[in-house]
């Protein structure tokens, strides 16, 4: 036989040519046509599964453990080794005389780096052979057509070339300095991929920064300094505290340990879900990922309580669900990662006070507030009269299932309180929150509470990146004197802040929500933060003011399409499961919550003696 | 026209922003500096270390690439030629905007290349001769700063020594352009009560021991030694070592041996005195770093400056061994350098 009919039957194959190029062309390559008499033993069952078979000629019998004999179809037999089986699962004989293209599986990728339809054919593929029917198997060849891009990509990808270009010169027209006419137009190329979404969020920011190092913009010690400062090794430890508390399932139990504890009464079922969310808050630096982790106890209790869409009470949890999740993301410095980033931003002084506890100390009002709102606005909007009770018994059955308290939720709760604690007394022990979170970091690698695979896949790198990344622009722009020039333009253009703290709040919720209208949450809240904290500066407002009100603000939306929580909810389908428009009213409620409870701060700031 | 995929709309946008940058890298003021002498010379460190003084306040983006010339060390013309062409492929490779040159065969071979040029802008640092010296006839955009002996400074210093003394000076040197230089503006400077009463610069090491000797017979007070590395030996033709020479003209001479480099005193002479090359190189390349920026926009008469700073170095015991203490501020500025042993 020759290779080319070798390389044909396995390229005809409808299993093993949707294979990827490389790994049929390693598949190819350590084929060898073999032939059997008739009456010859292929494989025996309990032999070691180690190459599938392709039929090149001839008839072949499988015998099954139970005695039934089948006919392999479809001209393939011993997927049993693909499917990852170590033994194959019955006898192959050749009926009459055959030939067949034995693929040893040692050629085959391992089953985990293969795609998912594939690893589906595969079991498909071995139950058609042994059940001697042919199972439907799923087209699992990708469409070889590229995807066309659509005229706002095409837009976006053509101003992304021509507005720095206009913009720099532009820049040079009105005497800038060249180094900051350059900068402004790589900024320019960088924003309008974030506006037209063009690519992934941490894009642009390497890219900016690369570009400032390919034209010798900036030395590589300033470019790159975001990805050697402390903020690295904070992040680091709170995205892999968090993943090693939702991983080992100790944020799920004790979310259902709190339904158990609080009365089977609709506002405590409702406190438990927003409480589920607060106490994640100080750790998990995203507000979907909190979300991911409450939403599947909203699918549950609405359920267990036999809640219908039109139900108040069903609205009135996803609102718990959803405060839960966002309205302590500015009260903590480590509950939004840009919070961190954006604290790289002001002095060492301000960012050695704030980045512990004291960040929540003096946001204690405001969080306060938001939480009174909150109920007095779901007790109005969504009261249902109607007590439905939960079945705790079910809730019992699940920690069950659950068993007792195992090590890694132990080491998960040593490193939360660890860092919680250590943080708030860096004033006793005067040791970085940053030092204590690449502590918490190395005692979960060292007691494998996270796994090497766990840092590898569930760190949230690219979110790591894009905040490095920011801080790294941030201080090319304070190379460049750019934020001299920005602080020169806010004071003469808005001069009418001078020093009023009032004035300064509302001018920071116009400038938020202007730019979050452009710009995704976390970059929306850098850049706001890169253009008030000069302000603030300028009229003698503390920064971290300026960077609360900047994260607060942040939060508020107008269309779904700003708030990837609410688009997280939407995708999972749950928005059919509530009442959609009285949930959008409450929002607007809560975000008019959020101005009110910047005001209501103030004299709480006047008294800490941030003003 | 068919549809841009996302991948080839993705690729066009990438090709447009290198061709961008290259742009941009092309269009950057590119800046050459020419070293007469090796990188590990202490004075061209100093230089060095002052032009990045400059650059680290420099927000312009700009190419620089720094060259050696070497010629300290060379002793036969097949490979000073060598040297020099090294050099000038160097140039034409590079195509400056902006040469500047520090030392005097760097300054020399610079005004040669470029004589009949318009381009590049040059920038002679550490000058000895008279300005025009430098001039050419066509390229307008010629500027330096001045930095030989600082003569002012050592006119004074040798005030406190001498107090009313006059003062005889032999002056010595190993001979090459700037020594040639030196001695030149040393001669020509208006020193009161003064006298240079012998002046040579030599080759072999055996020479100017014979001109200290000499020297030591007259009624000479002061031996000023312009420079010394590459001194030979006249039988063996091996070049001697610094500290050696140093070692033995601290021994052998009788009046005071004064360097005008500052490793002069490491290599275990008592005292020397020169201009600072750290102030120098800063001044240097301040100077065309702001030529570059307003040159763009307005049409600037490159204007020259002098340097006046200088450096002190000096060992206290060997100047109390020949009786001398020197005032407190001469002493701090050694210390401040790094240079009092």
């Amino acid at each position: 036989m020759t290779a080319w009919s070798l390389k044909a039957r396995i390229l005809s194959d409808s299993l093993l040519s949707n294979l990827d190029p490389v790994s049929l062309a390693r598949v190819i390559g350590a084929a060898q046509e073999v032939a059997y008499q008739a009456g010859e033993t292929i494989f025996r069952q309990g032999s070691p599964a180690d190459s599938v078979y392709l039929i090149q000629s001839g008839i072949v019998c499988l015998d099954l453990p139970s005695g039934r004999q089948v006919t392999a179809l479809e001209g393939r037999f011993g997927e049993d080794a693909i499917c990852d089986i170590p033994r194959y699962i019955c006898t192959a004989r050749a009926l009459s005389d055959i030939v067949v293209i034995k693929c040893p599986l040692a050629s085959f990728p391992n089953r985990n780096t293969l795609a998912r339809e594939f690893k589906a054919n595969t079991i498909l593929s071995l139950g058609s052979s042994l059940a001697a029917d042919n199972l439907a198997i799923t087209d699992a060849t990708p469409s070889k057509q590229p995807a066309l891009a659509s005229s706002t990509e095409i837009i976006g990808w053509f101003m992304c070339l021509l507005v720095p270009i206009f913009l720099y010169q532009q820049a040079i027209i009105n005497l800038l300095p060249k180094q900051v006419a350059i900068f402004l137009a790589l900024l320019s190329a960088g924003l309008i991929m974030w506006v037209f979404r063009l690519v992934d969020e941490f894009i642009p920011p390497l890219i900016l920064i690369l570009s400032a190092l390919f034209i010798g913009l900036v030395p590589q010690e300033i470019a790159l300094s975001g990805f050697s400062s402390s903020s690295f090794i904070t992040l680091l430890g709170v995205f892999a505290l968090s993943q090693a508390i939702s991983s080992s399932g100790l944020s799920y139990r004790f979310v259902l340990w709190l339904l158990k504890k609080l009365p089977n009464r609709p506002i405590f079922q409702e406190t438990a879900l927003l409480a589920a969310g607060y106490s994640l808050s100080p750790i998990s630096p995203s507000a979907n990922n909190r979300l991911a982790l409450v939403l599947p106890l909203f699918r549950d209790m609405r359920e267990s309580l036999s809640l219908q869409k039109t139900n108040r009470s069903a609205t009135a949890l996803m609102a718990a669900c959803f405060s839960g999740s966002m309205l302590m993301a500015a009260m903590f410095a480590t509950s939004r990662s840009a919070s961190i980033s954006a604290l790289e931003m002001i002095s060492v002084q301000v960012r050695d006070q704030f980045s512990g506890i004291y960040w929540f100390a003096a946001a204690a009002v405001a969080a306060l507030v938001l939480t009174l709102l909150h109920f007095v606005f779901t007790r109005w909007l969504f009261f249902d009269s109607t007590q439905n009770q939960l079945s705790k018994q079910r809730i019992t059955e699940q920690l069950g299932v659950l068993g007792k308290i195992n090590n890694r939720e132990i080491v998960a709760i040593v490193c939360f309180f660890l860092f919680i604690i250590g943080s708030s007394t860096v004033s006793l022990h005067h040791i970085n929150p940053a030092w204590l979170s690449g502590l918490v970091l190395i005692i979960l690698l060292l007691t494998d509470s996270l796994s090497k695979d766990d840092f590898q896949k569930k760190i949230d790198w690219p979110m790591l990146v894009f905040l490095l990344g920011i801080d790294c622009l941030t201080r090319i722009m304070h190379h460049l004197g750019i934020h001299n020039l920005l602080s020169n333009y806010m004071s003469e253009n808005f001069n009418f802040v001078h020093g009023s703290v009032e004035i300064f709040v509302v001018t920071a919720l116009g400038i938020t929500c202007a730019l979050r209208l452009i710009l995704p949450v976390t970059a929306g809240m850098l850049v706001a933060c890169i253009m008030l904290i000069p302000l603030a500066e300028l009229n003698g407002i503390h920064p971290w003011i300026c960077v609360f009100l900047s994260a607060l603000f942040s939060d508020i939306w107008f269309f779904p399409y700003q708030c990837s929580s609410y688009m997280q909810i939407r995708s999972a389908g749950l928005h059919h499961e509530f009442n959609e428009s009285s949930f959008l009213i409450y929002n607007r409620l809560i975000d008019m919550g959020r101005v009110a409870a910047a005001f209501v701060s103030l004299p709480y700031w006047r008294w800490l003696g941030l003003l | 026209m068919s549809r841009l995929s996302t991948i080839e709309i993705k690729i066009l946008f990438l090709f447009g922003l290198v061709a961008l940058l290259s742009y941009f890298n092309s269009d950057k003021p590119r800046i050459f500096i020419l070293h007469s002498s090796d990188p590990d010379i202490a004075f061209v460190q100093e230089f060095d270390s002052g032009t990045l003084r400059s650059l680290a306040n420099n927000r312009l983006p700009i190419s620089l690439k720094r060259h050696y010339l070497s010629l300290n060390r060379v002793h036969h013309k097949r490979d000073e030629v060598i040297k020099r062409t090294m050099a000038m492929h160097a140039l034409r490779q590079f195509d400056p905007n902006l040469v500047i040159t520090f030392g005097e065969d760097s300054n020399i071979l610079i005004s040669q290349v470029y004589e009949k040029q318009q381009r590049p802008d040059i920038v002679y640092s550490g000058i000895l001769n008279p300005n025009d010296y430098y001039k050419s006839s066509s390229n307008k955009k010629i500027f330096g700063v001045r930095g030989g002996v600082p003569l002012d400074a050592l006119k004074e210093l040798l005030t406190e020594i001498y107090r009313d003394q006059t003062i005889k000076v032999s002056v010595v040197g190993r001979d090459n352009a700037a020594a040639r230089a030196t001695l030149k503006e040393i001669s020509s400077y208006s020193w009161s009560q003064f006298r240079v009463q012998k002046a040579a610069l030599f080759l072999y090491f055996d020479d100017l021991k014979s001109f200290i000797q000499s020297a030591n017979q007259s009624d000479t007070n002061l031996l000023l030694v312009l420079n010394y590395a590459g001194l030979r030996d006249a039988t063996t033709d091996e070049e001697i070592s610094d500290r050696e020479v140093v070692r033995w003209i601290e021994s052998n001479s009788k009046s005071l041996p004064l360097g005008l480099q500052r490793n002069f005193v490491s290599d275990g002479a008592s005292l020397a005195i020169e201009a600072s090359r750290h102030e120098i190189g800063r001044q240097t390349m301040q100077m065309a770093l702001d030529w570059l920026q307003s040159s763009r926009s307005r049409d600037m008469t490159p204007q020259s400056s002098i340097n006046k700073h200088f450096d002190v170095a000096m060992r206290q015991d060997l100047l109390e061994k020949r009786g001398i203490t020197l005032p407190m501020i001469f002493i701090e500025q050694a210390r401040r350098s790094g240079q009092l042993f």
